[in-house]
Protein backbone atom coordinates (compact mmCIF):
# COMPACT_ATOMS: atom_id res chain seq x y z
CA UNK A 1 0.00 0.00 0.00
CA UNK A 2 2.95 2.54 1.19
CA UNK A 3 6.74 2.60 0.63
CA UNK A 4 7.59 1.40 3.91
CA UNK A 5 11.40 2.87 3.08
CA UNK A 6 9.84 6.64 2.65
CA UNK A 7 7.63 6.13 5.72
CA UNK A 8 10.07 4.58 8.14
CA UNK A 9 13.54 6.52 7.61
CA UNK A 10 14.42 9.97 7.94
CA UNK A 11 17.36 11.93 5.72
CA UNK A 12 20.25 10.21 7.44
CA UNK A 13 18.16 6.78 6.08
CA UNK A 14 18.25 5.32 9.72
CA UNK A 15 14.92 3.35 10.85
CA UNK A 16 15.81 3.53 14.25
CA UNK A 17 15.80 7.30 14.96
CA UNK A 18 12.81 8.21 12.46
CA UNK A 19 9.85 5.59 13.21
CA UNK A 20 6.86 5.50 10.67
CA UNK A 21 4.84 8.51 9.99
CA UNK A 22 1.73 6.50 10.06
CA UNK A 23 0.82 3.39 11.86
CA UNK A 24 0.23 1.26 8.76
CA UNK A 25 -2.27 -1.00 10.52
CA UNK A 26 -4.98 1.79 11.63
CA UNK A 27 -3.79 3.61 8.13
CA UNK A 28 -5.18 -0.26 6.90
CA UNK A 29 -8.25 -0.12 9.58
CA UNK A 30 -9.89 3.22 7.96
CA UNK A 31 -9.00 2.66 4.48
CA UNK A 32 -10.83 -0.55 4.63
CA UNK A 33 -13.76 0.72 6.02
CA UNK A 34 -15.62 1.90 2.83
CA UNK A 35 -15.65 0.78 -1.08
CA UNK A 36 -12.48 1.88 -3.48
CA UNK A 37 -14.16 5.43 -4.26
CA UNK A 38 -14.55 6.13 -0.44
CA UNK A 39 -10.67 5.30 0.11
CA UNK A 40 -9.65 7.86 -2.56
CA UNK A 41 -12.01 10.26 -1.64
CA UNK A 42 -10.67 9.65 2.26
CA UNK A 43 -7.27 9.72 1.34
CA UNK A 44 -7.72 12.88 -0.59
CA UNK A 45 -9.32 14.65 2.48
CA UNK A 46 -6.91 14.04 4.46
CA UNK A 47 -4.29 15.09 2.26
CA UNK A 48 -6.12 18.26 2.43
CA UNK A 49 -6.88 18.54 5.50
CA UNK A 50 -2.76 18.56 6.93
CA UNK A 51 -2.29 20.81 4.18
CA UNK A 52 -4.32 23.27 5.52
CA UNK A 53 -3.51 22.18 8.82
CA UNK A 54 0.25 22.75 7.82
CA UNK A 55 -0.47 26.33 6.73
CA UNK A 56 -2.44 27.20 9.86
CA UNK A 57 -0.33 26.78 12.69
CA UNK A 58 2.06 29.05 11.03
CA UNK A 59 -0.90 32.22 11.12
CA UNK A 60 0.14 35.26 13.04
CA UNK A 61 -3.39 34.72 15.33
CA UNK A 62 -1.70 32.55 18.04
CA UNK A 63 -5.46 31.75 18.49
CA UNK A 64 -5.96 30.18 15.25
CA UNK A 65 -2.44 28.26 15.95
CA UNK A 66 -3.79 26.51 18.99
CA UNK A 67 -7.20 26.10 17.67
CA UNK A 68 -5.39 24.58 14.40
CA UNK A 69 -3.01 22.57 16.62
CA UNK A 70 -5.59 20.95 18.43
CA UNK A 71 -7.25 19.53 15.38
CA UNK A 72 -4.35 18.49 13.82
CA UNK A 73 -4.21 16.52 17.22
CA UNK A 74 -7.11 14.81 17.19
CA UNK A 75 -7.12 14.12 13.21
CA UNK A 76 -3.10 12.63 13.90
CA UNK A 77 -4.06 10.62 16.74
CA UNK A 78 -7.37 8.94 14.62
CA UNK A 79 -5.32 7.91 11.65
CA UNK A 80 -2.56 6.67 13.77
CA UNK A 81 0.38 9.35 12.96
CA UNK A 82 1.20 9.40 16.80
CA UNK A 83 4.54 11.44 16.27
CA UNK A 84 2.55 14.25 14.81
CA UNK A 85 0.02 13.89 17.68
CA UNK A 86 2.76 14.30 20.17
CA UNK A 87 3.92 17.29 18.41
CA UNK A 88 0.53 18.77 17.59
CA UNK A 89 -0.30 18.53 21.14
CA UNK A 90 3.08 20.44 22.54
CA UNK A 91 2.33 23.06 19.56
CA UNK A 92 -1.01 23.28 21.13
CA UNK A 93 -0.44 23.60 24.96
CA UNK A 94 2.57 25.61 23.85
CA UNK A 95 0.70 27.90 22.15
CA UNK A 96 -2.40 27.85 24.98
CA UNK A 97 0.39 29.05 27.73
CA UNK A 98 3.77 30.69 26.21
CA UNK A 99 2.74 32.49 23.37
CA UNK A 100 3.48 33.24 20.11
CA UNK A 101 7.11 33.40 20.34
CA UNK A 102 7.76 29.97 21.92
CA UNK A 103 5.36 27.94 19.51
CA UNK A 104 6.86 29.32 16.16
CA UNK A 105 10.06 27.83 17.91
CA UNK A 106 7.96 24.72 16.87
CA UNK A 107 6.10 25.40 14.12
CA UNK A 108 9.30 23.96 11.60
CA UNK A 109 9.31 20.59 12.98
CA UNK A 110 5.96 20.02 13.17
CA UNK A 111 5.25 21.47 9.25
CA UNK A 112 7.92 18.56 8.73
CA UNK A 113 5.92 15.99 10.31
CA UNK A 114 2.58 17.19 8.30
CA UNK A 115 4.66 17.15 5.26
CA UNK A 116 5.73 13.39 6.54
CA UNK A 117 2.32 11.98 6.97
CA UNK A 118 1.05 13.89 3.97
CA UNK A 119 3.79 11.52 2.06
CA UNK A 120 2.55 8.14 3.39
CA UNK A 121 -1.46 9.67 2.48
CA UNK A 122 -0.13 10.32 -0.95
CA UNK A 123 1.54 6.40 -1.58
CA UNK A 124 -1.69 4.95 -0.38
CA UNK A 125 -4.13 7.63 -2.55
CA UNK A 126 -1.84 6.60 -5.55
CA UNK A 127 -2.12 2.69 -4.62
CA UNK A 128 -5.62 3.64 -4.44
CA UNK A 129 -5.92 4.38 -7.66
CA UNK A 130 -3.55 1.77 -9.16
CA UNK A 131 -5.82 -0.74 -8.20
CA UNK B 1 -40.74 24.80 24.48
CA UNK B 2 -40.20 21.18 23.92
CA UNK B 3 -41.54 19.85 20.91
CA UNK B 4 -43.87 16.81 21.23
CA UNK B 5 -42.76 15.44 17.70
CA UNK B 6 -41.23 12.00 18.10
CA UNK B 7 -37.31 12.06 18.06
CA UNK B 8 -35.29 10.89 14.93
CA UNK B 9 -32.97 7.91 14.72
CA UNK B 10 -30.86 9.64 12.62
CA UNK B 11 -27.73 10.33 13.94
CA UNK B 12 -26.43 13.89 13.83
CA UNK B 13 -22.57 14.63 13.62
CA UNK B 14 -20.90 17.91 14.28
CA UNK B 15 -17.61 17.97 13.85
CA UNK B 16 -15.17 20.08 11.79
CA UNK B 17 -12.88 18.23 10.60
CA UNK B 18 -13.63 16.76 6.89
CA UNK B 19 -11.31 13.87 7.22
CA UNK B 20 -12.94 12.79 10.43
CA UNK B 21 -16.35 12.84 9.49
CA UNK B 22 -16.08 11.11 6.49
CA UNK B 23 -14.14 8.50 9.33
CA UNK B 24 -17.14 8.43 11.89
CA UNK B 25 -19.64 8.31 9.23
CA UNK B 26 -17.84 5.31 7.28
CA UNK B 27 -17.95 3.52 10.79
CA UNK B 28 -21.69 4.15 11.17
CA UNK B 29 -22.80 3.51 7.63
CA UNK B 30 -21.10 0.03 8.04
CA UNK B 31 -23.42 -0.75 11.26
CA UNK B 32 -26.51 0.15 9.50
CA UNK B 33 -27.08 3.24 11.22
CA UNK B 34 -28.24 6.67 9.14
CA UNK B 35 -26.03 9.71 10.03
CA UNK B 36 -25.91 13.13 8.86
CA UNK B 37 -23.30 15.44 8.99
CA UNK B 38 -22.49 18.75 9.92
CA UNK B 39 -19.16 20.82 10.13
CA UNK B 40 -20.34 23.91 12.42
CA UNK B 41 -22.30 24.73 15.09
CA UNK B 42 -24.64 27.13 13.38
CA UNK B 43 -25.12 23.99 10.60
CA UNK B 44 -25.56 21.42 13.69
CA UNK B 45 -28.35 23.36 14.95
CA UNK B 46 -30.27 23.75 12.02
CA UNK B 47 -29.96 20.01 10.65
CA UNK B 48 -31.19 19.51 14.58
CA UNK B 49 -33.96 21.81 14.29
CA UNK B 50 -35.45 19.89 11.43
CA UNK B 51 -33.78 15.92 12.51
CA UNK B 52 -34.49 16.39 16.19
CA UNK B 53 -32.03 13.44 16.46
CA UNK B 54 -32.10 11.20 19.59
CA UNK B 55 -28.41 10.73 18.92
CA UNK B 56 -26.36 13.96 18.89
CA UNK B 57 -22.31 13.22 18.29
CA UNK B 58 -20.66 17.09 19.47
CA UNK B 59 -16.81 17.56 18.70
CA UNK B 60 -16.16 19.81 21.23
CA UNK B 61 -14.14 22.67 19.41
CA UNK B 62 -16.22 23.91 16.85
CA UNK B 63 -15.05 27.11 14.97
CA UNK B 64 -18.34 29.11 15.22
CA UNK B 65 -19.36 28.37 18.51
CA UNK B 66 -17.86 26.48 21.89
CA UNK B 67 -19.20 22.88 22.13
CA UNK B 68 -21.06 23.58 25.64
CA UNK B 69 -23.09 26.04 24.39
CA UNK B 70 -24.11 24.15 21.33
CA UNK B 71 -25.08 21.11 23.69
CA UNK B 72 -26.93 23.34 25.96
CA UNK B 73 -29.16 24.87 23.36
CA UNK B 74 -29.45 21.32 22.11
CA UNK B 75 -31.04 20.46 25.43
CA UNK B 76 -33.53 23.16 25.76
CA UNK B 77 -34.77 22.53 22.84
CA UNK B 78 -35.27 18.95 23.12
CA UNK B 79 -34.13 17.51 26.90
CA UNK B 80 -34.55 13.81 25.97
CA UNK B 81 -31.52 13.63 23.03
CA UNK B 82 -28.30 11.90 24.39
CA UNK B 83 -25.53 14.33 23.46
CA UNK B 84 -22.32 12.46 23.16
CA UNK B 85 -19.27 14.39 23.43
CA UNK B 86 -16.19 13.94 21.04
CA UNK B 87 -13.00 15.48 22.16
CA UNK B 88 -9.16 15.16 21.79
CA UNK B 89 -6.83 14.12 24.06
CA UNK B 90 -5.83 17.44 26.73
CA UNK B 91 -9.76 18.35 26.86
CA UNK B 92 -10.32 16.00 29.65
CA UNK B 93 -11.84 18.45 32.51
CA UNK B 94 -13.89 20.53 29.44
CA UNK B 95 -15.42 17.16 28.67
CA UNK B 96 -16.16 17.04 32.55
CA UNK B 97 -17.99 19.82 32.27
CA UNK B 98 -19.87 19.04 29.63
CA UNK B 99 -21.55 15.97 31.50
CA UNK B 100 -21.87 17.84 34.63
CA UNK B 101 -24.21 20.11 31.90
CA UNK B 102 -26.13 16.97 30.81
CA UNK B 103 -24.17 15.25 28.38
CA UNK B 104 -24.50 11.16 27.83
CA UNK B 105 -21.31 10.33 27.27
CA UNK B 106 -17.82 11.31 26.02
CA UNK B 107 -15.74 9.82 23.61
CA UNK B 108 -11.41 10.80 23.62
CA UNK B 109 -9.86 10.96 20.51
CA UNK B 110 -8.45 8.28 18.91
CA UNK B 111 -11.38 5.67 19.68
CA UNK B 112 -12.25 3.29 17.43
CA UNK B 113 -15.35 2.29 15.72
CA UNK B 114 -16.51 0.05 18.07
CA UNK B 115 -16.72 2.21 20.67
CA UNK B 116 -18.28 4.99 19.10
CA UNK B 117 -20.97 1.96 18.11
CA UNK B 118 -21.13 0.93 21.87
CA UNK B 119 -21.74 4.74 22.79
CA UNK B 120 -24.37 5.09 20.37
CA UNK B 121 -26.23 1.97 20.77
CA UNK B 122 -26.05 2.58 25.03
CA UNK B 123 -27.19 6.21 24.38
CA UNK B 124 -30.35 4.49 22.65
CA UNK B 125 -31.00 2.05 25.53
CA UNK B 126 -31.02 5.21 27.74
CA UNK B 127 -33.32 6.22 25.71
CA UNK B 128 -35.58 3.78 25.44
CA UNK B 129 -35.96 3.35 29.00
CA UNK B 130 -36.12 6.97 30.18
CA UNK B 131 -39.28 7.86 32.29
CA UNK B 132 -41.85 10.40 30.91
CA UNK B 133 -42.30 11.88 33.79
CA UNK B 134 -41.65 15.67 33.59
CA UNK B 135 -39.21 17.71 35.89
CA UNK B 136 -40.99 19.12 38.14
CA UNK B 137 -42.66 16.05 39.00
CA UNK B 138 -39.83 14.16 39.58
CA UNK B 139 -38.78 17.36 41.48
CA UNK B 140 -41.02 16.39 44.61
CA UNK B 141 -40.75 12.97 44.76
CA UNK B 142 -38.82 11.60 47.12
CA UNK B 143 -36.50 8.35 45.71
CA UNK B 144 -37.09 5.10 47.33
CA UNK B 145 -35.73 3.55 49.25
CA UNK B 146 -34.56 7.07 50.58
CA UNK B 147 -36.29 8.45 53.29
CA UNK B 148 -36.50 11.99 53.75
CA UNK B 149 -37.80 15.37 51.80
CA UNK B 150 -34.72 18.05 53.40
CA UNK B 151 -33.77 20.37 50.61
CA UNK B 152 -29.97 18.88 51.17
CA UNK B 153 -31.49 15.31 49.66
CA UNK B 154 -34.42 16.43 47.41
CA UNK B 155 -30.81 17.82 45.62
CA UNK B 156 -29.21 14.29 45.76
CA UNK B 157 -32.23 13.18 44.28
CA UNK B 158 -33.01 15.11 41.07
CA UNK B 159 -28.71 14.77 40.98
CA UNK B 160 -29.60 10.73 41.03
CA UNK B 161 -32.03 11.49 38.28
CA UNK B 162 -30.32 13.42 36.23
CA UNK B 163 -26.87 11.21 36.19
CA UNK B 164 -29.06 8.43 35.83
CA UNK B 165 -29.79 8.69 32.26
CA UNK B 166 -26.20 9.44 30.96
CA UNK B 167 -23.08 6.54 30.99
CA UNK B 168 -21.25 9.22 33.15
CA UNK B 169 -19.13 8.14 36.19
CA UNK B 170 -20.35 8.98 39.42
CA UNK B 171 -18.18 9.70 42.55
CA UNK B 172 -19.98 9.65 45.62
CA UNK B 173 -18.46 11.65 48.69
CA UNK B 174 -19.74 11.26 52.31
CA UNK B 175 -19.74 10.53 56.10
CA UNK B 176 -19.71 6.33 56.81
CA UNK B 177 -23.54 5.75 56.83
CA UNK B 178 -24.49 8.17 54.96
CA UNK B 179 -26.04 5.17 52.35
CA UNK B 180 -23.54 5.76 49.46
CA UNK B 181 -23.97 2.21 48.63
CA UNK B 182 -28.07 2.78 48.58
CA UNK B 183 -27.27 5.90 46.29
CA UNK B 184 -24.82 3.76 43.81
CA UNK B 185 -27.88 1.37 43.89
CA UNK B 186 -30.72 4.17 43.21
CA UNK B 187 -28.56 5.33 40.24
CA UNK B 188 -28.79 2.04 38.55
CA UNK B 189 -32.06 1.35 39.45
CA UNK B 190 -32.83 4.51 37.47
CA UNK B 191 -30.75 3.98 35.02
CA UNK B 192 -31.36 2.04 31.18
CA UNK B 193 -29.09 -0.63 32.62
CA UNK B 194 -31.37 -1.50 35.54
CA UNK B 195 -31.75 -4.57 33.89
CA UNK B 196 -28.40 -5.96 34.41
CA UNK B 197 -26.74 -6.57 37.49
CA UNK B 198 -25.51 -4.34 39.58
CA UNK B 199 -21.72 -5.48 41.61
CA UNK B 200 -20.88 -3.90 44.58
CA UNK B 201 -17.13 -4.23 45.90
CA UNK B 202 -15.69 -2.69 48.82
CA UNK B 203 -12.47 -2.31 48.32
CA UNK B 204 -11.35 -1.56 51.78
CA UNK B 205 -12.48 -4.75 52.94
CA UNK B 206 -10.36 -7.28 50.55
CA UNK B 207 -6.41 -7.70 51.19
CA UNK B 208 -4.22 -5.87 48.80
CA UNK B 209 -3.94 -8.59 47.08
CA UNK B 210 -6.03 -10.49 46.49
CA UNK B 211 -8.11 -6.98 45.40
CA UNK B 212 -6.63 -7.20 41.65
CA UNK B 213 -8.27 -10.82 41.39
CA UNK B 214 -11.52 -9.57 42.96
CA UNK B 215 -12.02 -6.98 40.55
CA UNK B 216 -10.53 -8.35 37.27
CA UNK B 217 -11.10 -12.13 38.11
CA UNK B 218 -8.26 -14.73 37.36
CA UNK B 219 -7.13 -17.96 35.47
CA UNK B 220 -6.60 -21.51 37.05
CA UNK B 221 -3.06 -21.81 37.83
CA UNK B 222 -2.43 -17.91 37.46
CA UNK B 223 -1.10 -17.97 41.17
CA UNK B 224 -1.06 -20.20 44.16
CA UNK B 225 -4.36 -21.16 45.64
CA UNK B 226 -6.11 -20.06 42.05
CA UNK B 227 -7.68 -23.66 41.65
CA UNK B 228 -10.04 -22.25 39.16
CA UNK B 229 -10.81 -19.72 37.13
CA UNK B 230 -12.78 -16.96 38.76
CA UNK B 231 -14.92 -13.97 37.00
CA UNK B 232 -14.04 -10.84 38.68
CA UNK B 233 -16.53 -8.18 39.83
CA UNK B 234 -15.74 -5.98 36.79
CA UNK B 235 -17.07 -9.01 34.29
CA UNK B 236 -19.80 -10.26 36.26
CA UNK B 237 -20.92 -6.50 35.91
CA UNK B 238 -21.00 -6.61 32.38
CA UNK B 239 -24.17 -4.74 30.84
CA UNK B 240 -24.73 -3.41 34.67
CA UNK B 241 -22.97 -0.91 37.07
CA UNK B 242 -20.11 -2.01 39.12
CA UNK B 243 -19.55 0.04 42.11
CA UNK B 244 -16.17 0.79 43.98
CA UNK B 245 -16.31 1.38 47.46
CA UNK B 246 -14.08 3.04 49.60
CA UNK B 247 -12.13 3.07 46.08
CA UNK B 248 -9.66 5.82 48.34
CA UNK B 249 -8.38 2.59 49.60
CA UNK B 250 -7.21 1.01 46.55
CA UNK B 251 -3.49 0.31 45.76
CA UNK B 252 -1.42 2.37 43.60
CA UNK B 253 -0.79 -0.09 41.23
CA UNK B 254 -4.29 -1.68 41.51
CA UNK B 255 -5.52 2.00 40.19
CA UNK B 256 -2.91 2.01 37.58
CA UNK B 257 -5.34 -1.19 36.12
CA UNK B 258 -8.18 0.44 37.13
CA UNK B 259 -7.40 3.68 34.66
CA UNK B 260 -6.28 1.21 31.70
CA UNK B 261 -9.80 -0.85 32.30
CA UNK B 262 -11.63 3.28 32.18
CA UNK B 263 -9.58 4.58 28.91
CA UNK B 264 -10.16 0.72 27.20
CA UNK B 265 -13.23 -0.79 28.43
CA UNK B 266 -10.98 -4.22 28.48
CA UNK B 267 -9.89 -6.03 31.62
CA UNK B 268 -7.30 -8.51 31.75
CA UNK B 269 -7.77 -11.04 33.77
CA UNK B 270 -4.73 -12.43 36.23
CA UNK B 271 -3.04 -14.94 34.28
CA UNK B 272 -5.10 -13.92 30.80
CA UNK B 273 -3.02 -12.66 27.69
CA UNK B 274 -5.66 -11.51 25.75
CA UNK B 275 -8.04 -8.64 26.80
CA UNK B 276 -11.82 -8.85 26.95
CA UNK B 277 -14.00 -6.02 26.32
CA UNK B 278 -16.75 -5.08 28.68
CA UNK B 279 -19.61 -2.43 28.89
CA UNK B 280 -19.93 -1.71 32.33
CA UNK B 281 -21.02 1.50 34.19
CA UNK B 282 -18.26 2.83 37.32
CA UNK B 283 -20.04 4.32 40.31
CA UNK B 284 -17.01 4.34 43.43
CA UNK B 285 -17.75 6.24 46.73
CA UNK B 286 -15.21 7.39 49.37
CA UNK B 287 -15.88 8.54 52.93
CA UNK B 288 -12.41 10.51 52.61
CA UNK B 289 -11.64 13.82 50.82
CA UNK B 290 -10.30 12.11 47.30
CA UNK B 291 -8.61 15.37 46.55
CA UNK B 292 -6.76 15.39 49.55
CA UNK B 293 -5.56 11.87 48.87
CA UNK B 294 -4.66 12.82 45.29
CA UNK B 295 -2.31 15.43 47.38
CA UNK B 296 -0.95 12.86 49.83
CA UNK B 297 0.26 10.93 46.83
CA UNK B 298 -2.07 8.41 47.80
CA UNK B 299 -4.84 8.19 44.68
CA UNK B 300 -3.92 8.99 40.98
CA UNK B 301 -4.55 11.98 39.77
CA UNK B 302 -5.44 11.12 36.09
CA UNK B 303 -8.06 8.13 37.75
CA UNK B 304 -9.47 10.78 39.94
CA UNK B 305 -10.14 12.66 37.26
CA UNK B 306 -11.44 9.57 35.00
CA UNK B 307 -13.77 8.91 38.03
CA UNK B 308 -15.10 12.30 39.40
CA UNK B 309 -17.20 13.10 36.25
CA UNK B 310 -20.45 13.52 38.91
CA UNK B 311 -19.91 14.75 42.39
CA UNK B 312 -22.72 13.31 44.40
CA UNK B 313 -22.06 14.24 48.01
CA UNK B 314 -24.33 12.87 50.57
CA UNK B 315 -24.99 15.39 53.31
CA UNK B 316 -24.78 13.80 56.96
CA UNK B 317 -27.71 13.25 58.98
CA UNK B 318 -27.21 16.31 61.20
CA UNK B 319 -27.27 18.27 58.05
CA UNK B 320 -30.56 16.68 57.10
CA UNK B 321 -33.12 19.15 59.40
CA UNK B 322 -36.35 17.19 60.37
CA UNK B 323 -35.15 13.69 58.20
CA UNK B 324 -33.68 12.00 60.92
CA UNK B 325 -37.67 11.89 62.44
CA UNK B 326 -39.24 10.52 59.12
CA UNK B 327 -36.60 8.07 58.79
CA UNK B 328 -37.04 7.04 62.31
CA UNK B 329 -40.98 6.88 62.48
CA UNK B 330 -41.07 4.83 59.17
CA UNK B 331 -38.20 1.97 60.39
CA UNK B 332 -39.26 2.16 63.61
CA UNK B 333 -42.76 0.81 62.68
CA UNK B 334 -41.30 -1.42 60.25
CA UNK B 335 -39.10 -2.86 63.04
CA UNK B 336 -41.90 -3.30 65.27
CA UNK B 337 -43.83 -5.72 62.67
CA UNK B 338 -40.87 -7.68 62.06
CA UNK B 339 -40.49 -8.47 66.22
CA UNK B 340 -43.93 -8.18 66.74
CA UNK B 341 -43.83 -5.32 68.90
CA UNK B 342 -46.68 -2.38 68.84
CA UNK B 343 -44.84 0.91 68.47
CA UNK B 344 -46.25 3.79 66.33
CA UNK B 345 -44.05 6.57 66.76
CA UNK B 346 -41.36 9.01 68.86
CA UNK B 347 -42.47 11.26 71.66
CA UNK B 348 -41.77 14.43 71.23
CA UNK B 349 -38.74 14.86 73.55
CA UNK B 350 -37.55 11.74 71.10
CA UNK B 351 -38.21 13.92 68.17
CA UNK B 352 -36.16 17.29 69.76
CA UNK B 353 -33.51 14.79 71.08
CA UNK B 354 -33.14 13.40 67.40
CA UNK B 355 -33.13 16.77 66.02
CA UNK B 356 -30.16 17.75 68.22
CA UNK B 357 -27.83 15.24 68.11
CA UNK B 358 -24.71 14.96 66.06
CA UNK B 359 -24.97 11.45 64.60
CA UNK B 360 -21.21 10.82 63.99
CA UNK B 361 -22.87 7.09 62.94
CA UNK B 362 -25.17 8.62 60.62
CA UNK B 363 -27.99 6.56 59.33
CA UNK B 364 -26.53 3.19 60.00
CA UNK B 365 -26.25 4.39 63.59
CA UNK B 366 -30.04 5.40 63.64
CA UNK B 367 -30.20 2.13 62.46
CA UNK B 368 -28.96 0.27 65.50
CA UNK B 369 -30.33 2.21 68.24
CA UNK B 370 -33.76 1.93 66.68
CA UNK B 371 -33.30 -1.81 66.43
CA UNK B 372 -32.23 -1.75 70.00
CA UNK B 373 -35.16 0.31 71.43
CA UNK B 374 -37.34 -1.67 69.37
CA UNK B 375 -36.42 -5.33 70.24
CA UNK B 376 -35.87 -4.52 74.11
CA UNK B 377 -38.95 -2.34 74.54
CA UNK B 378 -43.18 -2.70 73.79
CA UNK B 379 -43.99 0.54 72.63
CA UNK B 380 -46.32 2.19 71.86
CA UNK B 381 -43.56 5.54 71.51
CA UNK B 382 -39.93 5.89 71.97
CA UNK B 383 -39.11 7.62 74.77
CA UNK B 384 -35.87 8.82 76.42
CA UNK B 385 -35.51 5.73 79.06
CA UNK B 386 -35.27 3.44 75.64
CA UNK B 387 -32.31 4.79 74.04
CA UNK B 388 -29.39 3.57 74.71
CA UNK B 389 -27.28 5.04 77.40
CA UNK B 390 -23.93 5.52 75.09
CA UNK B 391 -26.38 7.65 72.86
CA UNK B 392 -27.55 9.94 75.72
CA UNK B 393 -23.84 10.20 76.39
CA UNK B 394 -23.32 11.90 72.87
CA UNK B 395 -22.02 15.37 72.76
CA UNK B 396 -25.56 17.33 71.26
CA UNK B 397 -25.08 19.36 68.10
CA UNK B 398 -26.75 22.19 70.05
CA UNK B 399 -26.59 23.27 73.53
CA UNK B 400 -30.91 23.14 73.87
CA UNK B 401 -30.59 19.35 74.95
CA UNK B 402 -34.06 18.87 76.15
CA UNK B 403 -33.27 15.52 77.64
CA UNK B 404 -31.35 15.51 81.01
CA UNK B 405 -28.17 15.12 81.06
CA UNK B 406 -26.54 11.70 82.00
CA UNK B 407 -23.08 11.12 83.00
CA UNK B 408 -20.48 10.64 80.08
CA UNK B 409 -18.96 7.53 79.39
CA UNK B 410 -14.91 8.42 79.64
CA UNK B 411 -12.83 5.78 78.61
CA UNK B 412 -11.36 4.23 82.15
CA UNK B 413 -7.42 4.47 81.96
CA UNK B 414 -6.23 2.59 84.78
CA UNK B 415 -6.71 -0.27 83.15
CA UNK B 416 -4.16 0.70 80.21
CA UNK B 417 -1.48 2.75 82.30
CA UNK B 418 1.83 0.99 81.96
CA UNK B 419 1.14 -0.40 78.94
CA UNK B 420 2.66 1.21 75.45
CA UNK B 421 0.79 2.69 72.74
CA UNK B 422 1.38 -0.72 70.35
CA UNK B 423 -0.42 -2.59 73.15
CA UNK B 424 -3.05 -0.14 73.81
CA UNK B 425 -3.28 0.02 70.06
CA UNK B 426 -4.06 -3.57 70.25
CA UNK B 427 -6.49 -3.76 73.18
CA UNK B 428 -8.41 -1.06 71.79
CA UNK B 429 -8.51 -3.05 68.32
CA UNK B 430 -9.53 -6.21 69.32
CA UNK B 431 -12.28 -4.61 71.91
CA UNK B 432 -13.84 -3.32 68.71
CA UNK B 433 -13.61 -6.18 66.24
CA UNK B 434 -15.35 -7.90 69.39
CA UNK B 435 -17.91 -5.34 69.54
CA UNK B 436 -18.68 -5.71 65.77
CA UNK B 437 -18.56 -9.91 65.86
CA UNK B 438 -15.25 -9.62 64.34
CA UNK B 439 -15.99 -7.42 61.07
CA UNK B 440 -13.14 -5.83 59.96
CA UNK B 441 -15.21 -3.10 58.08
CA UNK B 442 -17.29 -2.23 60.52
CA UNK B 443 -14.28 -1.98 63.70
CA UNK B 444 -12.59 0.14 60.71
CA UNK B 445 -15.38 2.62 60.08
CA UNK B 446 -15.62 2.94 63.84
CA UNK B 447 -12.02 3.52 64.81
CA UNK B 448 -11.97 5.67 61.23
CA UNK B 449 -9.21 3.61 59.67
CA UNK B 450 -8.35 1.81 56.08
CA UNK B 451 -9.73 -2.13 56.74
CA UNK B 452 -6.72 -3.01 54.80
CA UNK B 453 -4.86 -1.38 57.62
CA UNK B 454 -6.90 -3.76 59.95
CA UNK B 455 -6.35 -6.56 58.00
CA UNK B 456 -2.29 -5.75 58.13
CA UNK B 457 -2.22 -5.23 61.35
CA UNK B 458 -3.80 -8.38 62.41
CA UNK B 459 -1.66 -10.69 59.69
CA UNK B 460 1.17 -8.81 61.81
CA UNK B 461 -0.06 -10.05 64.96
CA UNK B 462 -0.87 -13.58 64.01
CA UNK B 463 2.62 -14.05 62.40
CA UNK B 464 4.33 -12.56 65.67
CA UNK B 465 2.53 -15.08 67.32
CA UNK B 466 3.00 -18.12 65.29
CA UNK B 467 5.65 -20.91 66.75
CA UNK B 468 8.86 -20.60 64.11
Amino acid sequence: MNDQTRSNSGPDGSPESDPAAIDPAVLDRLLSMGDEAMRSALCAQMISDFQRLGAAIDDPDITKVAHSAHEMKGLAATIGAARLATMARSLDTVAKSLGAAAASALVGSTQSEVARVIAVLSDAAEDSSAA
Amino acid sequence: MNSQAPLSDTILLIEDTPSLQMIYKAALTRANLPVETCGTAADGLAAFARLKSRVVLLDLMLPDRAGLEVMKELLASEPQTCVIVITANGSINKAVEMMRAGAHEFLVKPFDDQRLINAIENARRSLHHRPRSTLAEARIQVLPPFIGHSSAMLAVYDKIRSVARSMATVFITGESGTGKELCAEAVHKASARSAGPFIALNCGAIPVGLLESEVFGHLRGSFTGAISDKQGAAAAADGGTLFLDEICEMDLNLQTKLLRFLQTSTITPVGATKPRKVNVRIICATNRNPLEEVRQGRFREDLYYRLHVVPIHLPPLRERGDDVNEIAETLVTQMAREEGHEFSGLSPRVRELFRNMAWPGNVRQLINVLRNVVVLNAGPLVTPEMLPPDLLSQRPMTTREPAAPTAPARPVLGDLAGRTLAQIERIVIEDTLARHNGSVPKSARELDVSASTLYRKLDAWSKAETPE
